[in-house]
């Protein structure tokens, strides 16, 4: 097998994911990564932003370490922490979290409004 | 399973004195900002310790500066250049998560815990290169929420600083001890029982590295 042949059959995790703010009709841009066991669903939202998209905005602040639940979005869904929950060689859907006022993609407002140091950044 | 190693802690740091008073008037610091109070190596779960303990300190001074009334004087025209950085439109640097990628990948192949005079200079070429891909402003506009480019671009320029920081003082102390091994110089030499400090020089942005002594158990007693 040739290193292209073996590079076609690595199978591929899809993203996809949300795009844009609050004042934009709601749409999903998707996303192919090149799918690797072990790796979190914030290992590859990283890897896109160093590989394909750097503007693409989610929350992470503690790297995999499950303490700061800053990286809380929806999967297919479902409530989950993007580094705790495993890429999959199949595709998922990524949202902000519905009651959350969004600020883009999948980051939204999680202090609480009276804890921010100003309304226009959150 | 995969395992691998990463940089969980920084032992390096802000100098300050007793009262965690740094070099900037009214600027406290305190936990894994300061350097020195590990040694060459910090133990596992210190860190906390150290936080709580010198988190104290710093808070009784800035209780004490407030009840002195002591207002640090500020200087508008110091923060000329970093409030036009911080309102800069539109610098065309390459993707900056990437480069922050690549900065963390020539510093953990470098400047990991064992380096030599080669490595040393490979990982502070990677940075005179990182550097000039940096550009001199930030992509993006201003005031948009959780621009993660805007704010790697930033987190880059100080990481360039810092990653300065670590390979200027490893190339200069031709010894091993603690974390830092050097594989040319593998043994601990008692003439680098000292600290090495960094300044910054605000007018040609260069770092010069001087030496101070370390207050051992035998100079206490002398």
């Amino acid at each position: 097998m040739t290193g292209a042949e073996e590079q076609d059959a690595m199978p591929t995790a899809t993203l996809l994911i949300r795009r844009g703010g609050p004042d934009a009709p709601p749409r999903h841009q998707r996303f192919e990564l090149r799918f690797e066991p072990g790796e979190s669903i914030l290992d590859g939202l990283r890897r896109l932003r160093i590989a394909q998209d750097p503007s693409l905005a989610f929350r992470y602040a503690c790297l995999n370490a499950n303490a700061c639940k800053e990286c809380m979005m929806l999967r297919d869904g479902a409530v989950i922490y993007a580094c705790t929950a495993r890429l999959e060689a199949r595709e998922m859907r990524l949202d902000p979290l519905p009651n959350k006022a969004l600020v883009r993609d999948l980051a939204t407002a999680i202090a609480p409004p009276d804890e921010r140091l100003s309304t226009q950044d959150t | 399973m995969e395992v691998a190693p990463i940089a969980h802690y920084h032992m390096g740091g802000i100098r300050v004195d007793t009262r965690m008073r740094t070099g900037v008037p009214g600027l406290l610091a305190a936990g894994e900002a300061v350097g020195g109070a590990n040694g060459a190596n910090r133990l596992s779960g210190n860190a906390i310790t150290e936080a709580f303990a010198f988190g104290r300190a710093a808070g009784r001074e800035a209780a004490a500066m407030v009840a002195r009334r002591e207002a640090p004087a500020f200087d508008p025209a110091a923060a000329t250049a970093a409030l036009a950085l911080v309102g800069a439109i539109g610098g065309d640097a390459p993707n900056p998560a990437a480069l922050v990628d690549a900065l963390q990948r020539a510093m953990a192949e470098h400047a990991g815990p064992f380096r030599t005079a080669d490595s040393l200079l490979r990982a502070r070429a990677a940075i005179a290169a990182l550097r000039g891909r940096l550009g001199a402003a930030p992509p993006g506009v201003p005031g948009l929420g959780h621009d993660l480019a805007r704010l790697d671009w930033f987190d880059l320029r100080q990481m360039l600083l810092v990653a300065d920081c670590v390979v200027t003082a490893a190339f200069a102390r031709q010894e091993s001890r603690g974390a830092h091994q050097r594989e040319d110089f593998p043994q601990t030499d008692p003439a680098w029982t000292l600290n090495q400090a960094l300044t910054l020089d605000p007018v040609s942005g260069q770092l010069r590295l001087s030496r101070q002594p370390v207050a051992t158990d035998a100079a206490a007693a002398a």
